[in-house]
């Protein structure tokens, strides 16, 4: 890849991913809302605007994060399964990407039944919310460490092809 | 030992995330075989969705 296209897919890929990072960061003060708040109209809220950012934020740049990466990774020198830390990524984005898509469904039946004017505080609260946007959290943190740390460590492949091009 | 064997020794962190990472997917797996799918763990103290909305939400099983 050129370098001008170079640096816009990186830009895109940081800001897909930064971007997803702070959207379960607002998934997560939702769900506690969601768990907590006494009152009715706030968990309902809450719920409803989990949907939404699933669907419209979530979603969208989880794909666009694994996009551009496949991208990045393909179009420049660290190739996509030459380092363990980019194959480490690949499978982080691919997994809460996975997730996410199955999840939107939970979040779209959770989504319904808190507009239901019948439901009712305990039928609402779960964590299930909760537990998933933190492990998100936690994927993409450590997708992010990988990103800045660069850890060192080669595959097999990359070896060979280090080899062959010596 | 040279530099060549050093590159081709898998670093210690690679075999601590790797086993986390098949331990990930071990979980997921079975989670999804236990049933633990969309619509399936809903909270609200073991009041069920509505069947209709479940059948609905599963239909990407079939």
């Amino acid at each position: 890849m050129a370098p001008p296209l170079r640096k816009a897919v990186l830009t895109a890929h940081v800001a897909a991913s930064v971007g997803w990072l702070g959207a379960v960061a607002a998934s997560i003060a939702l769900a506690l809302a969601a768990l907590t708040s006494p009152d009715l109209r706030v968990v309902r809220a809450a719920y409803l605007a989990m949907d939404m950012l699933g669907w419209s934020v979530l979603v969208p740049i989880s794909v666009a994060s694994l996009l551009t990466g496949l991208v990045q990774s393909l179009g420049t020198v660290w190739g996509l399964v030459r380092h363990y830390w980019v194959l480490f990524k690949l499978f982080i984005n691919v997994v809460a990407t996975a997730v996410l898509l199955l999840y939107t469904q939970t979040l779209g039946l959770l989504a319904d039944r808190a507009a239901d004017p019948a439901s009712t505080l305990a039928q609402l609260r779960g964590p299930s919310p909760l537990v998933h946007a933190g492990a998100g959290l936690l994927l993409l943190v450590g997708a992010t460490v990988l990103s800045v740390y660069k850890p060192r460590g080669v595959t097999g492949f990359g070896l060979r092809r280090a080899a062959a091009a010596a | 030992m040279s530099d060549g064997d050093d590159a081709a020794r898998m670093p210690r962190w690679v075999k601590i995330v790797g086993v986390a990472a098949i331990l990930l997917v071990v979980l997921l797996i079975a989670a999804l075989f236990s049933g633990h799918g969309p619509g399936r763990h809903m909270g609200g103290h073991g009041v069920s969705a509505p069947v209709a909305a479940v059948d609905g939400a599963a239909g990407w099983l079939r």
